[in-house]
């Protein structure tokens, strides 16, 4: 299974979170295309440190875009192991590739039965059609 | 009962900077699920006459609040540093401003002096058509009273527009030579007046925050120029009567009026079916 779209799971909130069962349990975070296209025009962006603890459905950083400022939420529960380094200071590579080149955050996660409560790629392009 | 969206109308008195973003803040989190109680009623009745408003409808409500500063206050950009004054071009050579009261907001942009100015705040709850979306700003919201006070101020006699132009870049390399104050930036649904682009003068700016219950958008409107930062004018300062609404007390005359013109453009964007329940905080403490 590689980084793609159609691999992922998302919340409706439109973050994306990759696991692969590579027995490893850490699992990549980032936004959605559709996020991105909907925040337009990324300024800013905070993110967590290593080490600290995120929860499912809680945030874990903030984006502000048009001065608006959004929080973005972990799909799942877990501690974070790794950050994008540098992507704050290259926002733009959301707007390319907010999959592979654009991933966040990779936390080791807690709960891996909780990417069961997600939406797969086809119940999150069914929410989008839904939103127009 | 009703499930029409319904609007709650806060005045309030003049508060400290942390007082007036924890109150937008509380509001944005727990207008949703009706957590009203720490709006503290003195006033028996008035307390009754709410209790009674909220009880005759289920619709999901929507707040407005009109808000002021008990003292010159700078509210800094959600990302942005109070050290940033020392090195912007717009506030380098003005140290003064770091001598002033200062509150970091929840919401994005440049700094805002909040001294000869009018502040208000709408919070909607999500899943407010047409507002409706889980990241990012509502431009709908921005655009409609901003376009509201452009719509009034050119009934006034004056050369009011949108500004169409944005100083604002996502490229890391131009983050640092941003304007640090909001009114010498621009984007596109600012309120300007007089001049061509680059000789106008921005009126009007507006920041937003959005969380999973709802949206807040905030803004400036510029009265008079303030004594702390002169080169920022206001409406008065460029051509605005004293008393848009007539009469002689000029403050609350563009109170009135700005009232008026937001009740306005949200009224028509959200086809709001009533006035509203309107609460009068100046005599009430909040608990926060």
């Amino acid at each position: 299974m590689t980084l793609q779209p159609e691999n992922l799971k998302y919340l409706p909130s439109h973050e994306w979170v990759y696991a692969p069962q590579d027995g490893s349990g850490i699992a990549t975070i980032g936004i959605s295309a559709f996020a991105v296209a909907e925040l337009n025009d990324l300024v800013y962006m905070a993110l967590p440190k290593v080490g600290q603890q995120v929860e499912a459905g809680q945030e874990f950083g903030e984006v502000e875009s048009v001065k608006a400022v959004s929080p973005m939420y972990s799909p799942i529960a877990g501690q974070i192991v790794e950050i994008h380094d540098g992507i704050v200071d290259r926002l733009e590579t959301l707007n390319s590739d907010p999959y592979v080149q654009g991933w966040l955050i990779k936390v080791k996660m807690s709960d891996p039965s909780q990417l069961d409560e997600l939406l797969d790629f086809a119940a999150y392009q069914k929410l989008l059609a839904q939103n127009g | 009962m009703s499930t029409h969206l319904r609007m709650l109308v806060l005045e309030d008195s003049p508060r400290l900077g942390r007082e007036n973003m924890a109150i937008d803040e509380r509001l944005l989190n727990g207008l949703g699920s009706g957590d009203l109680d720490w709006l503290e009623a003195e006033d028996a009745p008035q307390r009754d006459r709410l209790r009674e408003w909220l009880s005759v409808s289920d619709g999901p409500l929507l707040a407005v609040r009109f808000y002021s500063w008990s003292e010159p206050t700078l509210s800094l950009g959600h990302f942005q540093r109070i050290e940033q004054i020392g090195q912007a071009e717009d506030t380098r050579e003005h140290p003064s401003l770091r001598d002033l009261a200062w509150v970091q907001r929840k919401t994005g942009g440049g700094a805002i002096l909040h001294d000869r100015e009018l502040t208000y705040s709408i919070i909607v709850p999500s899943g407010t058509e047409p507002l409706a979306s889980s990241k990012g700003h509502s431009e709908l919201l921005y655009r409609a009273v901003h376009q509201g006070v452009v719509e009034g101020l050119r009934a006034l006699g004056l050369d009011a527009k949108l500004s169409e132009s944005c100083t604002c870049s996502p490229k890391a390399a131009s983050k640092s030579n941003e304007p640090f104050l909001c009114f010498h930036r621009r984007t596109p649904v600012d309120v300007v007046l007089g001049g061509d682009q680059g000789q106008d003068h921005k009126v009007l700016g507006s920041a937003q925050r959005r969380v999973k219950t709802g949206l807040l958008q905030h803004g400036s409107f510029l009265i008079e120029k303030s004594l702390e930062y002169r080169s920022l004018l206001g409406v008065e300062d460029l051509g605005g009567r004293a008393s848009p609404m007539g009469g002689d007390d000029g403050k609350s005359n563009w109170e009135d009026w700005f009232q008026q013109r937001v009740f306005l453009a949200i009224g028509g964007l959200l086809g709001l079916p009533e006035d509203g329940f309107r609460l009068n905080l100046r005599e009430r403490s909040v608990r926060l």
